[in-house]
């Protein structure tokens, strides 16, 4: 049955309301734009068609916030909400409250999200369907003293996981048994301030594995697509900042099994609209690990290799049209990688950056691709993610992908908070990542403090000089017209 | 903003420079470089070896481990804070004892402020 969608709230920030504002416009749906005080000097406030501030800087008082978004939504008279990914996606009370409001929400239906975000749910499910697990604890008895007994068991190290969390927060390493109480403490911190949650599961620290995840896809026929793997192994702080597709390192006999296993879960709920399964791969098994119930940050190189449109698939999805995988044969073609584009400074252990952007440029070219929330004048503040971009570009190989990134991120350039574009290039020259050997230890293993900063040179030195002396002589004959005075000046 | 072509090692390149505030933004061949246009020094926050924790970012102290007149070894963790919905723990460089703690859980800290002190 066709429900077509007249207005479409985002509820989301960043580059990535900027990639479901286009996607919705294109296919001659409104947009409305909910978002926080902090977020009016962005390109998705700009680029909406309308706006409605729901709260403040802080994502409780915001983007977290169900009440103030849906109060937003209805405001505006918007049919369907976009959360995006993080914020409200994975949240099924916030889901449920959008279809008893009578607002469409985008994405998989309530009762998905809850039984793949309590991570503990998704694993009994998985296991049920034979899909290879990682030994853990998952029980109800959350003391310390049977953690520890559970953790000694399962073998140090251990990693704890907060159910329910998700994006990295609220998992912590525990390499022994002292390690283990301050581990299980900070996760439930953690989890406790990002999802509500402080029910806590161990398993076992896998310290050699690779991240592969499942692209899946349920449309509004109820057939469940899965659209290949990704690789993203390259991870800090279990956030990840490089990602491709199709993996590397996945034998075809492999690929074969993990991505069958992925759309038999999916398959298995009746999964609707888009979702990702995850799997660490070490020793040539595999084993689950969980399912992300949204739109994914790194969903371009899947679009790029695969020729689909994910959000706009989404949207058309709850509209009740079909999507057009079928014709597509799902073939992948070529590589693609992302680099996320953090504000933060390689040189400086990758500490956050803040500021307001001066100039900035994305060297375009075919098979590049740049997703980005702000441009020049725009603030980058502490409220939230640092990633104010991703770079995507498309080859015919890896090796070319990668030539391609290079040159990518020496032309891009972002003046007014420090960026990790120089550890991005580090990464991609390293030789572990050149020969697809890395694994989620990479960086924590190759650049545990980000990089060291050069002296500048004498050529730089001489450059830095020869700039500030023209500089002088500007400031000194400022009240003539000179093409310098205006535009050094203005900053 | 000034965007125009010249020689750098011996090559002829795209430089894009641009003054903000008190720093000089210049991008050639192939990187970013800031250089700060005022001759005086500022103190650096997180140096190697310090008697000083720093923040090393604006952010939320969650808590106060250290307490004045403790013995701390390097490594022990001394303050957590959270910056852009992370944690962190703030470990001590140096052996000493806790001098003086200047922040309380809960506390909005800018760049730099000055944490515990060892002696």
């Amino acid at each position: 049955m066709a429900h077509p969608i007249e207005k479409l709230a985002i509820a989301n920030r960043g580059e990535v309301a900027v990639r479901i504002i286009r996607a919705a416009q294109e296919l001659g749906i409104k947009t409305a734009l909910l978002h926080s005080e902090a977020d009016q000097r962005t390109i998705a406030f700009r680029l909406a068609d309308e706006s409605i501030c729901i709260g403040g800087p802080a994502v409780s008082d915001s983007y977290l916030n169900i009440e103030n978004v849906l109060q937003g939504a209805l405001a505006c008279g918007a049919d369907a909400i976009h959360p995006g990914f993080g914020f409200l996606s994975e949240n099924s009370d916030f889901a449920r409250d959008c279809e008893e409001r009578r607002i469409i929400f985008v994405g998989p239906s309530a009762e998905a999200i809850s039984t793949f975000g309590d991570k503990v749910a998704a694993k009994n499910l998985a296991e049920k369907l034979s899909v290879p697990m990682i030994p853990g604890y998952q029980g109800q008895d959350q003391t310390m003293p049977t953690l520890q007994s559970e953790s000694d068991k399962i073998g140090y190290p251990v990693i704890v996981k907060v159910a329910g969390g998700g994006g990295g927060r609220g998992l912590k390493v525990a390499r022994s048994a002292v390690e283990l109480v301050s581990a299980v403490e900070s996760a439930r911190r953690e989890g406790m301030a990002a999802f509500q949650s402080d029910r806590v599961f161990v398993e076992k620290y896998l310290d050699r594995a690779k991240h592969i995840e499942v692209q899946i896809f349920g449309d509004a026929s109820g057939r469940c697509y899965q659209l290949l793997d990704r690789e993203c192994s390259v991870q800090r702080r279990h956030q990840k900042i490089i990602e491709e597709a199709i993996s590397p390192s996945l034998r075809e006999d492999m690929r074969a099994r993990v991505v069958e296993s992925a759309r038999a879960l999916a398959e298995h709920v009746r999964y609707r609209s888009a979702g990702t399964v995850e799997f660490l791969l070490q020793d040539d098994e595999f084993y689950f690990m969980e399912v992300n119930t949204r739109l994914q940050v790194e969903h371009p190189v899947t679009e790029m290799v695969m020729g689909v449109d994910l959000v706009k698939s989404q949207l058309l999805t709850v509209m009740g049209r079909p999507v057009n995988f079928e014709r597509q044969k799902l073939a992948p073609r070529g590589h693609a990688l992302e680099c996320r584009l953090y504000a933060e400074d390689s040189y400086h252990g990758g500490i956050p950056s803040t500021g307001e952007l001066g100039y900035i440029d994305f060297p375009q070219g075919p098979g590049r691709r740049f997703e980005v929330g702000v441009e020049t004048g725009d603030a980058v503040t502490s409220f939230y993610d640092p990633m104010i971009a991703k770079l995507i570009v498309w080859d015919e190989t890896r090796p070319r992908a990668i030539q391609k990134m290079l040159k990518v991120i020496e032309d891009t350039i972002v003046f007014g908070v420090r960026t990790n574009l120089p550890l991005l290039r580090e990464i991609l020259r390293h030789p572990e990542f050149l020969n697809h050997t890395m694994t989620t230890q990479f960086m924590q293993t190759h650049f545990p403090n980000g990089l060291v900063e050069k002296k500048p040179d004498e050529d730089l030195q001489d450059l830095f000089q020869q700039i500030e002396r023209e500089l002088s002589q500007v400031s000194q004959t400022a009240k003539r017209v000179s093409p310098w005075t205006q535009s050094w000046n203005e900053t | 903003m000034r965007i125009w072509k010249d020689e750098f090692k011996g090559e002829m390149v795209r430089i894009i420079a641009e003054k903000r505030g008190d720093e000089l933004w210049v991008h050639v061949a192939g990187e970013t470089h800031v250089k700060s246009l005022v001759q005086t020094r500022t103190k650096r926050s997180g140096s190697p070896v310090s008697n000083q924790i720093t923040a090393p970012m604006p952010g939320k102290i969650l808590r106060v481990v250290a307490q004045v007149g403790d013995a701390v070894e390097p490594g022990m963790i001394l303050v957590m804070m959270e910056a852009m919905k992370m944690e962190y723990s703030l470990k001590a460089q140096v052996q000493g004892k806790v001098k003086a703690v200047h922040v309380k859980a809960q506390d909005l800290v800018s760049l730099g402020k000055v944490l515990v002190e060892l002696e």
